[in-house]
């Protein structure tokens, strides 16, 4: 094969094989750590859209004062208490565009009570009018949903058929609901909400544990689907005209604060890379600085026979991408491969921590790889660059006065 | 034969640290076209530096070099890069063949930087070099590495390398510094045939008085100067005016 300038750069890599896997190596193991972590954080957030997308609802209705505690609940599961009046459902229901509204309330379990472990979330909720809790379930009894039924989420310990306490009120577990990658779906017991007021009675009466607070006439938040084409600012703006009172917020806000939530938790991996990324833009600066160096000699033999300040640029800049491009995909089969055969740790650790993984779609790892080869590329660009600017000011006729 | 290469009121001023070295005095010079020329003169005369400024190499601090009727001192780098590439085979002091191409590779790299070659079928290109290679014998060796060559070898390719892109002129500093008698008088027999065969204009610098016999034209610089009044420098050089 005749010589081109980038097989010429090509050919230059074969020499110097020392510095080249310096090179790869270093950049691989940035590129696996960022496609790998890049991969972690989408999958959360990926999971999360899917969950969130199961709840069917285009608004969430809760106290004002009560938005942390339900993106926390959403997000992780972590159980959380705050009421507000029932009567709002109708009113919000009576709403032009309102196509329905299904209440529920949330209560925390108490600990030590008989076969229970640690506190549950337990949340209240109407069959009547439910939209958002009976479509998920995936495992059911024969039977239909019995006023003492309880129907679990993916991640809870229990079967169908089994018995479980709380506040003195037996429950049968009847249900069991696909897993949704939302904390809140996945670790709570659904059952009728009238059980929930029987509970909140209960503890008012037993002594011997905490009580809740009295229930009866309270829910937690409002589950509101729209009708098709009705405008969500504009029923929103109804909601808290009417109610000023509540919050009122999309599921598409609460996606995008777990999104900023998810970031917050990998923060120190992000800077982690950032500062990798960094480093190894300089260590490239470095090795191609004493390259060109090195090099001189031959830089002023290619000038002299007619290469002109692009070609010696291009010839510098080419080395550097087809190093860093060749280290972006090895980083990737690493970063990629590693977290494929720790999928499974990975996924239980995190599920440990109640965080939801499913990994992206395929179009969207493919979009991530080439976001990783990308960077690589600019990471070669920007190390390489100064040095080639260097190279690209060697006087051809020092090399004849040196005696090439 | 026709005026081909002019220098007029040539200078040319290095400055090394506070020091002023004036390589170059005021160089006039012409060379017809199909010459063949060789400078002789002790080391620091100028030899190297005026033919450097010939090809485009180094820029003069005072005069102008005129090829063809033309100022290349004029033109801007990619203009001077292309008249480099295209107008002038270089011959370097010492080996310079880059190491990690082979032989074929080596002599086809001017055309990778000529935009008429750019174009043209790379088969004919490598028709080409290994005919030339041929003619210097070396067919045998078109996919050996430098380092597997001797320096005679890598002399001839580098001979090849000057000539793939067919300038008018050749420029050769010390082509034969470094090499044995018989592989010097082997490497001065083809520069002959380039001057002779391929009608190229030759123009060497030396310290060898090898070259003498067969040079057309000799030149010798003294401190930046051409000795122009000598009526045989030949003569004047054995006599060690320019040692």
């Amino acid at each position: 094969m005749i010589i081109s300038l980038f097989r010429l750069a090509y050919q230059n890599l074969q020499v110097k094989h020392l510095r080249f896997y310096i090179i790869l190596i270093s950049v691989s193991i940035v590129i696996g750590a960022l496609f790998a972590s890049s991969l972690l954080i989408l999958g959360i957030q990926h999971s999360l859209d899917e969950g969130l997308s199961k709840l069917g609802a285009d608004l969430l209705v809760i106290p004002k004062d009560s938005l942390v505690a339900m993106k926390s609940a959403l997000l992780t599961g972590e159980p959380s208490a705050f009421y507000m009046d029932s009567g709002v459902l109708a009113k919000i229901r009576a709403l032009k565009g309102v196509k329905r509204v299904s209440g529920q309330i949330f209560l925390t379990s108490a600990t030590g009570e008989c076969c229970v472990m640690g506190n549950s979330f337990l949340i209240g909720f109407d069959p009547t009018d439910d939209f958002t809790v009976m479509p998920w379930v995936d495992k059911k009894a024969d039977s239909a949903f019995p006023a003492d039924g309880a129907i679990i989420g993916a991640m809870s310990p229990w079967e169908i058929g089994d018995i479980v306490k709380f506040y003195g009120i037996p429950l049968t577990v009847w249900g069991k609901l696909e897993r949704t990658g939302i904390g809140l779906y996945d670790n709570a017991i659904f059952f009728n909400i009238q059980k929930a007021y029987e509970m909140s009675d209960y503890s008012q009466s037993d002594k011997s544990i905490k009580p809740l607070a009295p229930l009866r006439g309270k829910i937690s938040g409002g589950l509101v689907q729209l009708e098709v084409g009705a405008k969500i600012p504009f029923i929103t703006f109804s909601i808290l005209k009417e109610n000023p009172e509540l919050k009122a917020v999309t599921t598409g806000n609460i996606a995008t604060s777990a999104r900023q939530t998810t970031v917050a938790v990998f923060s120190g991996i992000i800077a982690l890379i950032v500062v990798l990324v960094l480093s190894n833009i300089l260590m490239i600066n470095a090795i191609y600085s004493a390259v060109v160096n090195e090099r001189k000699r031959e830089l002023g033999i290619i000038r002299a026979i007619g290469a002109t300040r692009p070609d010696i640029f291009k010839l510098i800049i080419y080395e550097a991408l087809l190093t860093s491009v060749m280290s972006g995909f090895v980083g990737m089969l690493i970063g990629g491969g590693l977290l494929k055969i720790f999928q499974r740790s990975i996924v239980f650790y995190l599920r440990l921590l109640n965080i939801p993984f499913i990994l992206p779609p395929v179009e969207i790892i493919g979009l991530m790889a080439g976001g990783a080869i990308l960077i690589a590329l600019l990471m070669g660009i920007s190390g390489s660059a100064y040095p080639a600017l260097v190279a690209v000011r060697i006087d051809p006729h020092e090399t004849m006065k040196q005696g090439l | 034969m026709s005026e081909f290469i002019r220098t007029n009121g040539l200078k040319k001023i290095y400055h090394v640290g506070d020091q002023r070295v004036e390589a170059l005095k005021g160089v006039d010079l012409e060379i017809a076209q199909g010459d063949f020329v060789v400078f002789m003169g002790h080391s620091g005369s100028g030899k190297t530096t005026l033919v450097s400024t010939i090809g485009g190499l180094t820029r003069p601090t005072e005069g102008t070099v005129l090829i063809e009727g033309k100022n290349i001192w004029k033109l801007n780098d990619s203009q001077l890069s292309n008249f480099r590439n295209r107008k002038i085979g270089f011959m370097f002091q010492s080996f310079s063949l880059l190491p990690t191409l082979n032989v074929l590779n080596n002599v086809v790299m001017p055309a990778i930087f000529n935009s008429n070659s750019r174009k043209k079928d790379t088969d004919a290109l490598k028709s080409k070099a290994i005919s030339l290679l041929t003619d210097l014998d070396m067919k045998s060796k078109v996919n050996s590495f430098p380092s597997e060559l001797s320096g005679g070898e890598q002399r001839r390719v580098a001979i090849a390398r000057a000539l793939i892109n067919d300038p008018e002129i050749i420029l050769a500093d010390e082509p034969t510094g470094e090499l044995d008698i018989r592989t010097e008088k082997e490497v001065i027999e083809i520069c002959c045939q380039i001057n002779n065969v391929y009608k190229k204009t030759l123009i060497v610098v030396s310290h060898s008085l090898t070259w003498l016999e067969k040079a057309k034209t000799t030149i010798v610089m003294k401190d930046g100067f051409i000795y122009k009044d000598l009526a045989d420098p030949v003569q004047a050089i054995m006599n060690g005016v320019c040692k």
